[in-house]
Formats: structure tokens, C-alpha cells, sequence
């Protein structure tokens, strides 16, 4: 019963990101960031979680149009990486896949979960447009992702959500975004899995990201975790590489 | 800005600058994009800043196109700090600002070039806005009023 309900939720998230797409194209705009810097600011977070000294394979859970492997290939050009993409919205595969064909360690495919097991997983802003579905369905959708991406994981993943305003802000009610303390979801991965978990907060909108870890690995992820100054690197691409052309 | 873009999509352009450089959470996500990307540096243009902000006019190309060839018109307009020119003082001032580490809003505003035809940044803090407590700094761009239509602005010369 509670699958087929999901099953509702994964058609409107299909219906939402395939319309805009088709509104605004391969672009932030199209996954619903405002631009590209801002959604690479939150791959900055995710990625905290890999190890880019050793190859790994990467599945990234609701991956759109596949801004990330862009973000990759800049930044961490040098790295082995076997990157699957996966996303409900055949549309937003169908546009990723010649987008990205250059980039021969990337492939995308179309489904609610990844289909391997990998070393690492992340899911960028996927829990936060609810839509019309109430918060219990919507909560349900997360676990169950959250139980899917800890399944396939062998290092860990790494999530991000949109935090919680005051009850008194005009933003908590009428909404149709998904808003939840860290302590959460946090605390979820920790009883359910047995995980560690840190949480990455204060780098810029309300919002915060989790890096879910098996226990007692890889301490060093706490200091990344606090932000550890790297190198500065090269901008991402102005508006996306289609927009400039005027497709959007 | 007449001479770049439709009078109408200033108003929108200069509410998103106000929006993304904004009190509270919009003005800390800048501090982070700076700290992370250097996105106001002397390494990069106006337009390659703005445009990787998304902060341009909506839905009009033409527009679009106009808003970044003003930003680089700059280049040829003086500033308030001696010796440097609109565009490299606009840079200068966000990127000096974000990277003081304090999250203080920035306003922006535009002035009549006829009157001071300099970029200008105000670092002192001023409640700008009647309606509001919030204290900003604030960056006023020149602005030229023209005629959009040749014929007219020909007919006003004569």
C-alpha cells in the first residue's frame, strides 16, 4: 500500500522536473537553483564526503541533467571517477546523456534508486519541493531513498535538506518545500544504519547537509566537515552552458 | 541604461540585485559563493560575475545582451576611488565586502549620470529603505536617460 503511494510521489516529481526542463532547460533554473554557483556550492558539501586520492564509483541520486559531472570535471579533473546518474524524470536523462557523452566515465539511466552498489552516493536538493503531497508521504519518500542510498553505499552518502524556520517565520507554513531540523534525519541514519553522521551547516541558505558514514570510519571527514580551506577553484560556467546560447 | 536595456527591466534587475545581495540568508550565501568560487576578482569580468549569479534581466535576450554590455561600459565611467574605473571599482567593492567576512546587506540603487557619472559605493551603514530598520551598505550605478527611438532622439537634437 505505502509503495504505491510512493508510487504517486515519483510521478508528480517526474511531472515537476520534466516541466522544467521544458521551461527552462539544461540549466540551475531547471532543477530549481537560482544559478550555477549556487548549486555547486552545495556539490561543494556533498563531495566533502569522497576521496579523491583513490578511484571510486559515485551514484548520484536524483542527478537532473547531470550539472554535477560538469562540476567534477572542473574541479576534480585529475580524479578517477565512474559516475552512474540516476533520476525519476526520463526527460532530464534524455537531455543528460548527449550533454555529458564526452565524458566517458559518466552515464546516466532513468529509475527511483540506483540499480549498483557504488562506493559513494549523494542526492542534491531532492527532499526539498514536496509538492502537493502531505509531510508523512513525504517522509516516507525520504526514508526510503535514505534506506536505498545506505543499501548501495559501501563509504558512505551524503544528503542535503533545506532547514527548519521558526514556527512564527511565514516561510514554515504554506509552502510547498520540505523543512526539517539536522537532528532529524541525523538521528535516523544513526539508529537505522548504525552510522556516524556529521553535518555541514552555515554556508549560505537555510539548509544543511548530512555526510552518513559507516561507524566509526573515517574520522577525518569531521575536519572536512568543518571546512577545511582548499584550494580556490575555476568558476563554474556562466548560467550553464546553454543558456549564453539562448535555448533556455 | 536606456542605451542597453528596456527602462522597464530595470526596476526587476536592480529588486534581483537587492534580493541576492540581500539581508540574512541572501547576503550569507554570498559571503559563501565569494569565499568558495572568488566570484568578484580582478581575474574575472562583471558579466562573467553576474552572469554566473543568474542576475539579468528575465525572458528578453536582447536585454540580456544589454545589461552585460552596460556592466562593461563601466570600464569607461570614473568612481569614487581615484584612479579606477566603474567596473573594476564595482568589483572591487563587492569583492572587498564579501570578503570582510561581515554579513552586512548591500543595497543597490542607480543615480543620473548627468549629475555624477560615477560608480559609487557607500560603506557607511544607512537605514536605506523608509519602510525598513535594516542598515546597508549601498552601491548607486550611473544611469543615462535616452530615447529608445532614433527618429525621436534625432528630431529632439535639431
Amino acid at each position: 500500500m505505502v509503495d504505491r503511494m510512493l508510487t504517486t510521489v515519483y510521478a508528480g516529481i517526474d511531472c515537476y522536473y520534466t516541466e522544467r526542463l521544458q521551461r527552462y532547460g539544461s540549466t540551475p533554473r531547471g532543477v530549481d537553483w537560482t544559478c550555477s554557483a549556487s548549486q555547486e556550492l552545495r556539490f561543494v558539501q556533498l563531495m566533502k564526503l569522497c576521496d579523491f586520492e583513490v578511484p571510486f564509483s559515485l551514484n548520484d541520486v536524483g542527478c537532473g541533467y547531470g550539472a554535477l559531472v560538469g562540476y567534477l570535471a572542473r574541479r576534480h579533473a585529475r580524479a578517477e571517477i565512474d559516475y552512474l546518474g540516476i533520476d525519476l524524470a526520463a526527460a532530464m536523462v534524455r537531455r543528460a546523456r548527449p550533454m555529458w557523452r564526452t565524458h566517458g566515465w559518466a552515464t546516466f539511466i532513468t529509475g527511483n534508486a540506483a540499480p549498483r552498489p557504488a562506493d559513494y552516493s549523494v542526492a542534491s536538493g531532492i527532499f526539498n519541493v514536496k509538492l502537493d503531497q502531505s509531510r508523512r508521504l513525504w517522509e516516507r519518500f525520504v526514508a526510503v531513498t535514505l534506506d536505498n542510498m545506505h543499501a548501495t553505499s559501501r563509504k558512505g552518502f551524503a544528503v542535503n535538506f533545506m532547514l527548519a524556520q521558526l514556527p512564527s517565520s511565514h516561510h514554515a507554513r504554506g509552502t510547498n518545500l520540505y523543512r526539517c531540523l539536522p537532528e532529524k534525519w541525523g538521528r535516523h541514519c544513526e539508529r537505522e544504519f548504525g552510522s556516524s553522521v556529521a553535518i555541514i551547516d552555515g554556508y549560505g541558505q537555510a539548509e544543511f547537509t548530512l555526510l552518513v558514514l559507516p561507524k566509526g570510519m573515517q574520522p577525518w571527514i569531521y575536519e572536512r566537515a568543518r571546512g577545511r580551506d582548499g584550494p580556490r577553484i575555476p568558476l563554474p560556467p556562466t548560467c550553464g552552458p546553454n543558456l549564453r546560447h539562448g535555448r533556455a | 541604461m536606456g542605451r542597453y536595456l528596456a527602462d522597464i527591466y530595470v526596476g526587476g534587475l536592480l529588486d534581483q540585485l537587492n534580493l541576492r545581495f540581500g539581508p540574512n540568508e541572501a547576503i550569507t550565501e554570498m559571503l559563501a559563493l565569494q569565499k568558495e568560487f572568488d566570484i568578484f576578482s580582478d581575474k574575472h569580468s562583471l558579466e562573467h560575475s553576474f552572469g554566473l549569479l543568474n542576475v539579468a534581466p528575465v525572458g528578453s535576450w536582447a536585454n540580456r545582451r544589454g545589461w552585460y554590455r552596460y556592466l562593461d561600459s563601466l570600464r569607461q565611467r570614473p568612481s569614487d576611488r581615484a584612479g579606477q574605473n566603474g567596473h573594476d571599482r564595482l568589483i572591487s567593492a563587492l569583492k572587498e565586502h564579501l570578503e570582510a567576512g561581515q554579513p552586512i546587506p548591500i543595497h543597490f540603487s542607480c543615480h543620473g549620470s548627468q549629475k555624477d557619472e560615477r560608480v559609487r559605493f557607500v560603506r557607511r551603514l544607512k537605514q536605506t529603505l523608509v519602510y525598513s530598520t535594516q542598515e546597508f551598505v549601498t552601491i548607486s550605478l550611473p544611469v543615462t536617460a535616452i530615447e529608445r527611438d532614433r527618429r525621436k532622439r534625432r528630431a529632439g537634437r535639431t
